[in-house]
């Protein structure tokens, strides 16, 4: 019997195996051929539970708030501008960043699977990657958004981008207002991963 | 933009408006298996086995696509199970490992024959009776 012939039986059978003795099986064939070490594998976990997360983003925002030609930059060429402050290589690369405004709200799903700006944002959440949310949010997006407690009056406009393997869009949110003395600094703060994906909004719903 | 999504993307099935969002998980993974299946694509793809990080992408694109599953159990288990597949798949594909040696080797955990003791940071384990000369 070929390597072939016996494709499907072994594919179905590992899927049978508790996932946590197939993920060890993995490593250890792939650390015994020496393809990776477990070092490697535990720096990735490392940098993404330590390193890698919604700052980045965060510093990219609030430099846009304070910087209009930073600002004009990152909307035209997300990806070059983002580089610009350290932040890219893996999926930090092909993003796209859209701009929230008082007659337009931004929110990004990839419904495919989870694609998402990593080197922005960190890991996604486990909402983003709910089927709920993939199949939800575009057809539905106002009612996602009120799971959020973000009620938009009907003069804002919703866009759902939807993000891929080749282009990860983020949000450029609003600068909250009542924060003109604020420096960048203060400004990071005030940016949460959930504006930057689009179920929060930190400029005003469009009421009044 | 909108435009395009409303093209490819089918209606709501009965019962899908409205479904439940999950929580946010504490932490960054919600065990330590998926962690590693995590880590070991982005490996992958940074020791150059694999060219191109949309290689193992399109393969768990396919994975999740083809998952019939609800995973109202559980979006962390099945999203990550369904990683699994396609890094084994990629691992397979780029002849790295068999499937049957995978399938074995993950038997040998399953039956606590070995355990994650051979990842103590540091040198591969010296008596193991599997180990290859390179």
């Amino acid at each position: 019997m070929t390597e072939h012939d016996n494709h499907n039986g072994d594919h179905d059978r590992i899927e049978s195996l508790d996932p946590k003795a197939r993920a060890r099986a993995l490593q250890s064939l792939l650390v015994e051929k020496k393809v990776v070490s477990t070092d490697a594998i535990d720096e990735v976990i490392a940098a993404y539970e330590e390193d890698i997360g919604p700052l980045n983003g965060a510093q990219v925002v609030a430099k846009a708030w304070t910087d209009e030609e930073y600002r004009r930059k990152l909307l035209n060429d997300g990806t070059a501008a983002i580089s610009e402050l350290g932040f890219d290589g893996l999926s930090a690369d092909h993003v796209e960043v859209v701009e929230n405004t008082p007659t337009d709200h931004n929110i990004v799903v990839c419904t495919l699977c989870s694609c998402y700006p990593w080197g922005l944002l960190g890991l996604p959440p486990t909402w983003y990657k709910s089927k709920a949310y993939r199949s939800r949010v575009v057809r539905e997006p106002r009612a996602v958004l009120a799971e959020f407690d973000v009620e938009l009056d009907d003069s804002v406009d919703v866009h759902v981008w939807d993000s891929n393997s080749d282009l990860r869009y983020m949000v450029l949110p609003q600068r909250p207002p009542g924060t003109d003395g604020m420096n960048e600094a203060e400004l990071v703060d005030l940016v949460t991963r959930n504006a930057m994906i689009g179920v929060d909004r930190l400029g005003p719903s469009g009421e009044a | 933009m909108t435009g395009d999504i409303f093209g490819r993307i089918p209606e709501l099935e009965e019962g899908e408006r409205g479904r439940p969002l999950p929580d946010d998980t504490d932490g960054v993974f919600a065990a330590p298996w998926q962690a590693r299946a995590f880590a070991m694509a982005v490996a992958l793809y940074e020791q150059g086995t694999i060219e191109e990080f949309d290689v193992f992408q399109q393969q768990f694109i396919e994975e999740v696509q083809d998952d019939d599953e609800s995973w109202d159990d559980g979006t962390e288990l099945h999203y990550y199970e369904n990683w699994l597949s396609a890094i084994e798949t990629v691992a397979v594909e780029s002849e790295t490992v068999s499937r049957a040696e995978l399938l074995e080797r993950a038997y040998e955990f399953q039956a606590e024959e070995r355990d994650a003791s051979e990842f103590v940071e540091g040198d591969p384990h010296p008596s193991d009776d599997h180990s290859h000369d390179h």
